[in-house]
């Protein structure tokens, strides 16, 4: 009985899914810039629609510029794992909590944390359901209840608060005839939001572009690394 | 009176018009905001006024850059019928970065700010926006100066989630005017790491006045964010405390919809009493100057509890402000309301005094107003 459990154990590690393969999935974007085009209609059917320009330097420096001709010159960077937001024309740079959201049920961790390696490891795993755990607080969800399809593809993910609330569910969306998923759709009591990523562009940023100080002039100084 | 409004309807036509010519001329400029606001206080004293700032960014190649942004300003007061027109290079400066991004120069002028706090800062070493109604700078208030900055970058944290800088800033206000008697000199180290972003401060001024600060923001949890800077300024005052400036908040937003604060502000060393404050107000020969002097804080121990809200559906952003005296128990209530409308945005905002007739509120509850609604459009093309 037990060398039949040992092979058992044996072919479910052989079987069981790694975080680097469920990243397999999702964009690859260690330093770069892309786009990422928001629509959230809430329960009243109000549908917005916002544009935002990223670029990413590794997982801890990024910077968020809003597109949407209401925000326009409002951006947010991450340095060093701290937000920092500036609004409007203002040269202030206001540091702001993680939880902090884009749009709709679109939080800005949706929009940095693309990957899960060095943000969650796995808990545990039953057939096609994935647990996974924030590696610490900063990470935006404290645990992740991932779903499979046969296939090991990641189909939809249930994203749950430190106080063990259930915030909202993400249904991943693969682009035609890719492995790739290129959209994101988050479902809440609130409504839905579709995010989705486009023109996605591996280049060598420079840190400055992530830098608190140099807040006040970013938003004319990045546009040229969207190009 | 008519010949003067006349006359200032024909300025804001050409204001308009030289702002409507920066957009058309669009690809000479990366930026244009224009406001006209309108103030109403209740002594019915009415006032008009409206800027227009425009800037520009000269890139010189991949690692330097000239940066320009000028302002023009012009406004008009109902009781004096009295128009101030005025222009100025708000900022123009050369900043460069070398030995890949080890070591960078700014040099020119330009608005030098630390952010730690909301309600007050105390290293604010360089650019007082003399203001405490208008933190975002809405009006363009907040004056430049003119100097030079040096940043030694630590390139070899590059990849650790850390990183580290050491700066010396000289700055003098108005180089053109005052020459180099307002001179003071910075020397900033700062640090940021996981959810932890702090800087050390050495200073000194023309006044030979020296001292220290130190100020950190670190996240608690994913919905807290607890502020803390603490100035010790080397003077001849007798007493330690007031020699000490320091501000402590924490501030709570479970969603990005919603946020609360608190902060508690200690100025050492300011106006304790209503004694030594009414001598000061005997002092004053206008009205103007009494809020000149009344528009930073003067006394030394406040608090200061505020809430924004942000009604995401029609683009509304709602901020409630409460500002406690705690020496003289005097108050002060804002409330802010803006609205964007594209590149438009309606912003209300009004202040409410309360207090003691010789209490730093309260004195302008008395001879000033006791509350004063602005109505402000702004239009900002980039």
């Amino acid at each position: 009985m037990k060398i039949i459990l040992t092979i058992i154990a044996f072919f479910n590690i052989l079987s069981a899914i790694t975080l680097k393969q469920l990243d397999a999935q999702r964009l690859q974007i260690n330093q770069g810039s892309m786009q990422v085009s928001i629509t959230s209609t809430n329960n009243r059917n109000k549908t917005t629609t916002k544009q935002y320009n990223v670029l990413r330097k590794d997982d801890k420096n990024s910077l968020i510029v809003f597109m949407h001709k209401s925000e326009k010159g409002s951006l947010i960077i991450k340095e060093n794992n701290n937000l920092f937001i500036k609004t409007g024309r203002s040269n202030r740079a206001v540091r702001i909590s993680p939880i902090q959201r884009l749009v709709g049920d679109v939080s800005i961790g949706d929009i940095l944390e693309i990957r899960f390696v060095g943000n969650y490891v796995i808990q545990k795993q039953e057939k096609n359901i994935v647990y996974l755990k924030a590696i610490s607080p900063k990470q935006t969800y404290a645990k992740i209840k991932l779903y499979l399809t046969k296939n090991n593809k990641l189909q939809k993910a249930e994203l749950f608060s430190y106080s063990d609330k259930k915030l909202k569910t993400l249904f991943y969306g693969f682009a035609n005839n890719s492995k790739k998923i290129n959209q994101y759709k988050f479902k809440s009591r609130k409504g839905i939001s579709i995010a989705i990523i486009s023109n996605y562009k591996e280049k060598k940023l420079p840190n400055r572009l992530f830098k608190k100080r140099n807040i006040a002039t970013l938003y004319q100084n990045s546009k040229k690394y969207f190009k | 009176m008519k010949n003067n409004l006349n006359k200032t309807l024909k300025l804001v036509i050409s204001f308009v018009f030289a702002f409507v010519s920066a957009i058309l001329n669009a690809q000479m400029i990366d930026e244009a905001y224009m406001f006209a606001k309108i103030s109403h206080d209740d002594k019915n004293n009415k006032e008009l006024q409206g800027k227009i700032s425009v800037k520009k960014t000269f890139d010189i190649d991949d690692d330097s850059l000239i940066f320009l942004n000028a302002i023009g300003d012009i406004s008009y007061n109902y009781d004096t019928s009295k128009t101030h027109i005025d222009g100025d290079i708000r900022e123009l400066y050369y900043n460069a970065y070398y030995l890949k991004e080890l070591f960078n120069l700014k040099i020119g002028r330009s608005i030098k700010k630390f952010d730690y706090t909301k309600t007050y800062s105390i290293v604010d070493f360089f650019s007082k926006s003399n203001s405490i109604d208008d933190i975002n700078d809405k009006e363009l208030k907040t004056k430049p100066m003119d100097g030079v900055s040096f940043t030694l970058n630590d390139i070899t944290l590059e990849n650790s989630g850390k990183s580290q800088s050491i700066s010396f800033h000289a700055y003098v206000q108005n180089l053109s005017k005052a020459g180099i008697n307002n001179q003071k000199f910075v020397l900033e180290a700062t640090q940021s790491q996981d959810n932890h972003y702090q800087s050390i401060f050495l200073f000194i001024n023309y006044a030979k006045n020296g001292g220290i600060a130190l100020a950190s923001s670190r996240n608690i949890g994913d919905s807290f964010i607890f502020k803390s800077t603490i100035k010790y300024t080397h003077t001849n005052k007798t007493k330690f405390f007031d020699k000490i400036d320091s501000v402590l908040g924490l501030e709570y937003s479970p969603t990005s919809q919603f946020l609360m604060g608190a902060e508690h502000i200690y100025l050492g060393g300011r106006i304790h009493n209503t004694k030594d404050r009414a001598k000061i107000n005997k002092n004053f020969k206008s009205k103007d100057e009494a809020v000149r002097f009344y528009n930073d804080l003067t006394s030394d121990n406040y608090i200061s509890l505020y809430t924004n809200y942000k009604f995401r559906d029609i683009d509304i952003d709602f901020v409630l402000s409460w500002l406690k005296n705690l020496g003289d128990s005097s108050d002060r209530y804002s409330v802010s309301l803006d609205y964007k409308i594209n590149s438009w945005e309606l912003s209300l905002y009004g202040n409410v005094f309360d207090g003691d007739k010789n209490s730093e509120f309260g004195y302008l509850q008395d001879n000033a107003y006791s509350y004063k609604t602005s109505f402000l459009v702004s239009y900002l093309f980039n």
